[in-house]
């Protein structure tokens, strides 16, 4: 990696390694433009605040994946500063709760609803967590794209 | 008392609804072409029409998702008798590529009554053109 290339990445990463030092487990500068931030639950909000307030981040995105053992929460945002923060977190398969971030970026409204549509994932405070993506009559407990979700032949998934 | 004339027009140059269902715009392409100057379906007659209560002609286009499936029955019961299907394009017809996935109904045959499949992915405009045709004859013959 040609340190050259990087300049504006690295004072990103230098800044927020100073004020959140101890929110954050490990910092991930893969390529030009990409920072990855890898923290705990309970420190998210913080840390978004903190990036909202002090380096002029907007939302782009809230992704998940499922890997079996657990869920991976990414808060993709855009930094004033021409590079892309994400913020990943894991969270347990048999209890995949966290708190809303929409007091704090109110567009994670529409995201934080796809992501309990699809995956099941609860948002604690959320103001209306209600359907998104999946049809009206749907059924109650399906999570289309969890890896162990297998369609029931016998099951009425309406439409 | 003169004969009414719109009785005969419309024997033979019925108006089109174009409906999307979850399709990828490929098709939705193509009979935007099939309408445009160059082929020009609207030198038979049949013009593309906004309101489902005007059109006796259905284009559909995707594998029906969950979620359109009551819009398009309620688009079905709006159209006037006597009406035509047209399914366009593989997806349409079969699922396609989309087929098994938990969001489609894996064709319109599941949903609505079909009378012309068109094939192709994306079917070109001179065969939507040529499915047309063949409605309007299906059209004819329900007329009576």
């Amino acid at each position: 990696m040609n340190n050259s290339t990087l300049k504006n990445e690295r004072k990103i990463v230098d800044k927020i390694k100073k004020d959140l030092d101890d929110l954050i487990n490990q910092i991930e500068l893969k390529r030009s433009k990409r920072i990855f931030l890898i923290t705990k639950r309970e420190n998210l909000k913080k840390i978004l605040d903190y990036l909202k307030n002090k380096m002029n981040c907007r939302m782009n995105a809230i992704t998940c994946s499922d890997n079996l053992n657990e869920f991976e929460l990414i808060y993709h945002l855009w930094s004033g500063m021409k590079s892309m923060i994400s913020t990943k977190i894991k969270l347990p398969r048999d209890k995949p709760e966290i708190e809303s971030v929409t007091d704090i970026f109110p567009v994670a409204n529409l995201f934080e609803r796809e992501v309990h549509d699809l995956f099941g994932v609860e948002f604690l405070g959320h103001p209306d967590l209600k359907r998104i993506m999946l049809n009206e009559d749907w059924p109650e407990g399906e999570y289309p794209l969890r890896k162990d979700w297998i369609k029931n032949e016998k099951k009425n998934y309406g439409g | 008392m003169t004969k009414n004339p719109s009785k005969n027009i419309r024997k033979t140059s019925p108006f089109i609804l174009h409906f999307n269902s979850g399709g990828c715009n490929g098709c939705d392409i193509e009979i935007a072409a099939s309408l445009s100057p160059k082929f020009n379906i609207e030198k038979y007659g049949n013009l593309l029409e906004a309101s489902p209560q005007n059109a006796n002609i259905l284009l559909t286009v995707g594998p029906v998702t969950l979620k359109q499936v009551k819009r398009l029955k309620e688009t079905y019961n709006q159209m006037p008798e006597p009406k035509c299907v047209i399914s366009v394009g593989s997806c349409t017809s079969t699922g396609g590529v989309f087929k098994g996935l938990y969001n489609v109904k894996d064709g319109l045959d599941n949903v609505i009554p079909v009378d012309v499949y068109i094939a192709g992915c994306p079917p070109r405009p001179d065969e939507i053109i040529d499915g047309v045709k063949k409605a309007v004859e299906i059209l004819k013959s329900k007329r009576k």
